[in-house]
């Protein structure tokens, strides 16, 4: 069975469109301003494009949903979609672990070298605890 | 131009290892008791971003402070001990809970056995003939049954107390704890199944535990359920492979071909006898 062309109103294909630029155009914005770095960006861009080439070549998307074994065109707008947010919360998730995993390593680096700052003007000044006085800590009674 | 004269760092012995998060109640009866146990062992006490006065209390008692600037969790919290020791040189290590639940006499006995026997690693046993009472609540029983059925699995080795917190180690064991795949929770039954790979020495010696006296334990509600669950897939990937560097060739020099554990544990089932 051959896939029914379906013809939507132009002013729905102008709305998508005018969606998928707008989005192109932040996206190259921001990563210009480098507000957005590049390797979180390409994610981005490969979407807007995908968009953009879905809105104008309707038969592509309808010709997708076909092979995935959907009937109608909105249904593979949806799964690809979700899939995407999928993809895209992956992506995030082993970001922060990268990140906590180096936070970790830092914080732990800070610590020992204030201790170690610590130690070394408690053995040669008459400040103890200079370095831990900061913040909430109160200063240390000697 | 003449390089900056540095000082060799002096070769220390011992380290008492105190992870504490907010445990100003009872870090002085602890350290005080340490210190009159192991007067000659340097004390550091790892303040894990506590919003009480932990780091204060614990520098007042005389231990060196070393003072996360946010809550990292207990596996990290004893990592970044493991490195101060390993950069300090120190070449014992013992590690005592903040709540006052070992005693420091087991503390320093464990030490002992680690020369006596030879070896790297030494755990304090709740659950040993010699293992004076712990009650320990039916779940947490059953977790702790479940740890030690797994490691038994995986390396075929019986160990009665994998969640036990009093450790003594060496210099090797250091080398190995301070690597990345450490895990900043719970060093349980992933750590042990982790180290018996890797060949050094495990002893597993009685210990007398107490229950905490103030504060909040970290083992409450259903982070216990998550902890089970996140212990589950450490091991699920450990299995598959994931585990510590191996040690380098002068460290290794002088190990025995496989892993030993004397003291052979005999499994009483937690029950207090």
């Amino acid at each position: 069975m051959m896939p029914e062309v379906i013809n939507i109103p132009i002013r729905q294909q102008i709305t998508a469109a005018l969606a998928a630029t707008f989005l192109l155009l932040i996206i190259i914005d921001l990563v210009r301003r480098r507000r957005l770095r590049e390797e979180y960006a390409w994610l981005w861009l490969c979407l807007t494009v995908t968009m953009l080439a879905f809105t104008l070549h309707l038969n592509w998307l309808i010709q997708l949903t076909h092979m995935m074994g959907a009937r109608v065109a909105s249904s593979g707008v949806y799964f690809l979609g979700i899939f995407f947010l999928v993809l895209i919360c992956l992506h995030f998730s082993i970001k922060s672990s990268q990140l906590t995993e180096r936070l970790k390593t830092l914080a732990q680096r800070t610590a020992l070298v204030e201790a170690e700052l610590n130690e070394y003007l408690q053995r040669n000044t008459d400040l103890p605890g200079l370095v831990r006085s900061h913040g909430r800590q109160r200063s240390s009674p000697g | 131009m003449n390089a900056v004269q540095l000082e060799p760092l002096p070769r220390r012995r011992d380290l008492v290892l105190v992870p504490a998060h907010n445990e100003s109640m009872n870090l002085p009866r602890v350290l005080d008791a340490i210190k009159s146990v192991l007067p000659t062992a340097d004390l550091l006490v790892i303040d894990d971003g506590s919003r009480d006065d932990t780091s204060d209390v614990a520098w007042s008692c005389g231990a060196v402070v070393v003072r996360h600037p946010f809550n990292l969790g207990v596996g990290a919290a004893l990592q970044t001990g493991y490195r101060y020791a390993l950069e300090h040189g120190y070449q014992r290590v013992v590690q005592v809970d903040a709540d006052g639940q070992h005693r420091p006499e087991d503390a320093r006995r464990i030490l002992e056995v680690m020369d006596r026997d030879a070896a790297d690693l030494v755990i304090g046993c709740r659950f040993l003939p010699g293992s004076g009472p712990y009650p320990m609540p039916r779940l947490r029983r059953m977790g702790k049954d479940y740890q030690a059925a797994i490691i038994r699995m995986l390396t075929g080795r019986k160990f009665a107390d994998p969640t036990s917190g009093l450790r003594a180690m060496s210099t090797r064991v250091l080398w190995l704890f301070a690597q990345d795949v450490f895990p900043t929770d719970y060093p349980d039954a992933d750590v042990l199944v982790m180290v018996s790979k890797t060949g050094v020495v495990i002893v597993e010696e009685p210990a007398t535990m107490l229950q905490r006296k103030a504060g909040v334990s970290q083992h409450d509600g259903l982070r216990w359920v998550y902890y089970l669950f996140r212990m589950t897939l450490s091991l699920l990937v450990i299995a598959m492979g994931r585990g510590f560097q191996p040690l380098p060739e002068e460290m290794r020099a002088s190990l025995p071909m496989e892993t030993r554990i004397r003291s052979t544990p005999i499994f009483i089932e937690g029950r207090p006898r």
